[in-house]
């Protein structure tokens, strides 16, 4: 993240002096860590000149879950149409930019590299500083970008397809790791449940709208650690439930398409309850525990309407809770503008750069019994 | 466009061409990843990635540093070849991602250039300096891993030659996928056989063909260059697009660019718009002919869909 320079790159090109009175410089944002191609220009006012996202939603949605091999290929179809559409979008040309940046974990490694290979090739050629963003981070710079003032400190919580995590965030780069998911991830719960229910991919809309006529209470499935201190996640357990509810336990085949309408949408209701009852409380407990007032959500679950109005509540009763709209939530290359706090800093990375794939989880002590 | 020509990529001999061609080459299919360099017919260098790290790592240090040791900028590269496979998925889609890139910011002219003939012409080359060895072969087979207990496999044969003229090799058909087992049956003692295959794959077939040379089995970006540089030479400046029915391609040159429908007005010499793009991407698109690779579409040659594809389709659903 902070490697210095190469010394290739002319430091005095783009040294940290003031603004030259013209226009505020441009970044450009890559990011492809997942199954979204996506590419954004993002001025040092942090105004978002242009975003474009290539979703890959209906490649994977037969395989109920995103094929890393299907989506690397989907993502060097796209890369350069995309790149070019930010450009144009933003009136910007190549030669206009002070700075690339590019999401280099956590990910998917044939899907990051794409990104990191294109946004490499591109610093080299126009000679400009290449800068590393951690995807996880720029979902919660996202709340900054979208409040327009500074949010931090703040809890920070990512909540999607691959992350449920709760960081202590000092500042837009300085996040301590609080507490993750131990098994499944909150989308990723999403995803498995519509699949048992027969609702397609990806799961979080689909059960968001199968809820919507469902009753939250109808069932009483399990909230994991409702009632313990610790900061961690776990929805496996919760999705089992539903699995037995539909299928018996042990689970036979079932007909998902036989479930009564009724009967799925008081799943859908009463499943999505209890992952937003968790998120809303653990939330609280790491906003009391550390003392700070602010509350910033980011993440596709982020998206998820009575998630939203849970958080609502939270605001009323006196947190300043930030979640940014829909477009800032799913994944983009908007919220990489994080790259401009690293800019400030000086932290540039080497043409060396590499991605590191995988998930982000906090290690877990081993307890002893 | 000026041809370009290599006559020969490893001793870079032959008249200088003033033609102001700089020509970058990258081969990133495999384990053992190079990149070369060639200005006008010569190749000045070629450079090999670090064995043990990720070619998504180092390959753009290695760009630059090779670039850098002749003076030369990413502008200044007129022409830009990429091997487009069989081979490493990720390791190609490094490769391509960078040369499609490349292309697009700088308006260099891409060429996708074949794995397998990329590896036959190394052959060609390795045998034109040790004339007399294998006088009785009359085909080659060039071998890669296609994961799953199988291999990519393209047969050539030798170009009609003049006598006392160094042979190379032709394709002779296209590239097929069986099991080493199978390939096996099918070959003779006249046959050579090379390829990065064969390093998972030598000691099933040296009972029944002669190998070719080690040193020869991992394609090279300066034989990607070589390639490159000939169907180059092939193209013809036409303005309709034409060019490529009259004048096929070198062996192992794709031919993906007839994309007539999806680019805007071809100019007449294409260099002035591509060289000194006006908006990204704009003039790039303008200015590809038959022969050249069109950065929009450019992909690793994967012959084979993703395992969970196949499954999905063995499963019998929809």
């Amino acid at each position: 993240m902070s490697e210095p320079m190469p010394d290739e790159v002319p430091q005095t090109s783009f040294g940290f002096s003031s603004r030259a009175g013209t226009r505020p410089r441009r970044l450009l944002c890559v990011e492809s860590s997942c199954d979204e191609t996506a590419a954004a220009i993002v001025d040092e006012d942090l105004r978002v000149l242009s975003s474009v996202v290539a979703s890959q939603t209906a490649l994977h949605a037969r395989f109920g879950g995103v094929v890393p091999e299907v989506a690397s290929r989907a993502h060097v179809e796209r890369i350069l149409p995309v790149l070019d559409e930010a450009l144009r979008e933003a009136e910007t040309r190549l030669e206009d930019l002070c700075a690339i940046s590019v999401v280099t974990n956590p990910g998917l490694v044939g899907s990051l590299l794409v990104g990191l290979t294109a946004a490499k090739t591109l610093a080299m050629i126009l000679q400009i500083p290449l800068i590393a963003v951690n995807h996880i981070e720029a979902h919660l710079y996202a709340c900054r970008l979208h409040a327009r003032r500074d949010v931090f400190p703040a809890v920070g919580l990512v909540v999607s397809g691959g992350h449920s995590n709760l960081y202590h965030c000092r500042e837009a780069v300085d996040f301590e790791l609080l507490g993750s998911t131990i098994d499944d991830a909150a989308g990723e719960a999403f995803d498995k449940v519509a699949a048992i229910l027969g609702l397609g991919f990806p799961g979080g809309p689909a059960v968001q709208q199968a809820a919507s006529t469902g009753n939250p209470r109808a069932y009483r499935f399990p909230r994991s650690f409702l009632k313990e201190d610790r900061l961690e996640f776990s929805f496996s357990g919760l999705k089992t439930a539903v699995l037995y509810e539909v299928a018996g336990k042990p689970p036979a085949p079932y007909d998902a398409a036989q479930i009564p309408r009724q009967r799925v949408a008081d799943l859908a209701a009463s499943f999505q309850e209890a992952v937003v009852d968790v998120l809303v409380a653990k939330c609280r407990q790491a906003l009391e525990a550390s003392g700070l007032k602010t509350l910033c959500v980011g993440g596709g679950v982020a998206a998820n309407a009575r998630f939203r109005e849970r958080l609502d509540e939270m605001r009323a009763g006196g947190i300043d809770v930030i979640v940014p709209p829909l477009s800032l939530c799913t994944d983009n290359a908007a919220m990489s503008a994080v790259a401009w706090e690293s800019f400030h800093r000086g932290r540039f990375a080497g043409w060396d750069l590499d991605v590191t794939a995988g998930l982000v989880r906090k290690p877990r002590a081993v307890k002893p019994r | 466009m000026t041809a370009l020509e290599l006559p020969s990529p490893t001793t870079g001999g032959g008249t200088a061409h003033p033609t102001g061609t700089v020509l970058l080459a990258i081969e990133t299919s495999g384990m053992n990843g190079s990149v070369a360099l060639c200005r006008d017919g010569h190749c000045l260098e070629q450079s090999q990635l670090e064995l043990g790290r990720q070619h998504g790592q180092v390959l753009i240090p290695e760009i630059h540093a090779l670039l850098k040791r002749h003076g030369l900028g990413a502008r200044q590269c007129t022409h830009l070849a990429v091997s487009i496979g069989p081979g490493s998925f990720t390791g190609l889609r490094v490769g391509i991602v960078c040369a499609k890139t490349f292309a697009y910011a700088t308006g260099c002219r891409l060429l996708a250039v074949g794995t397998l003939p990329a590896v036959a012409a190394g052959v060609a080359d390795f045998y034109r300096m040790t004339t007399g060895r294998h006088e009785d072969i009359d085909s080659l087979v060039v071998v890669s891993d296609a994961q799953r207990g199988d291999l990519f496999i393209q047969r050539f044969v030798p170009t009609a030659g003049v006598e006392n003229e160094p042979r190379s090799w032709q394709a002779d058909g296209p590239i097929t996928i069986q099991s080493a087992e199978l390939l096996k049956s099918t070959l003779s003692t006249r046959t050579l056989v090379c390829g990065p295959g064969l390093v998972q794959h030598s000691a099933t077939l040296q009972s029944v063909a002669p190998l070719a040379d080690e040193t020869t089995w991992h394609p090279q970006a300066r034989h990607v260059a070589h390639l490159a540089a000939l169907a180059s030479e092939r193209e013809t400046p036409t303005a309709d697009g034409e060019g490529g029915a009259r004048h096929p391609s070198a062996p192992g040159v794709s031919q993906r660019a007839e994309l007539t429908s999806e680019r805007e007005t071809p100019t007449a010499d294409g260099e002035g718009g591509a060289r000194h793009p006006s908006a990204p991407g704009v003039s790039q698109r303008a200015v590809l002919t038959s022969e050249f690779a069109d950065p929009w579409k450019l992909e690793p040659l994967y012959l084979r869909r993703s395992s969970a594809e196949d499954k999905w389709d063995a499963l019998g659903r929809k």
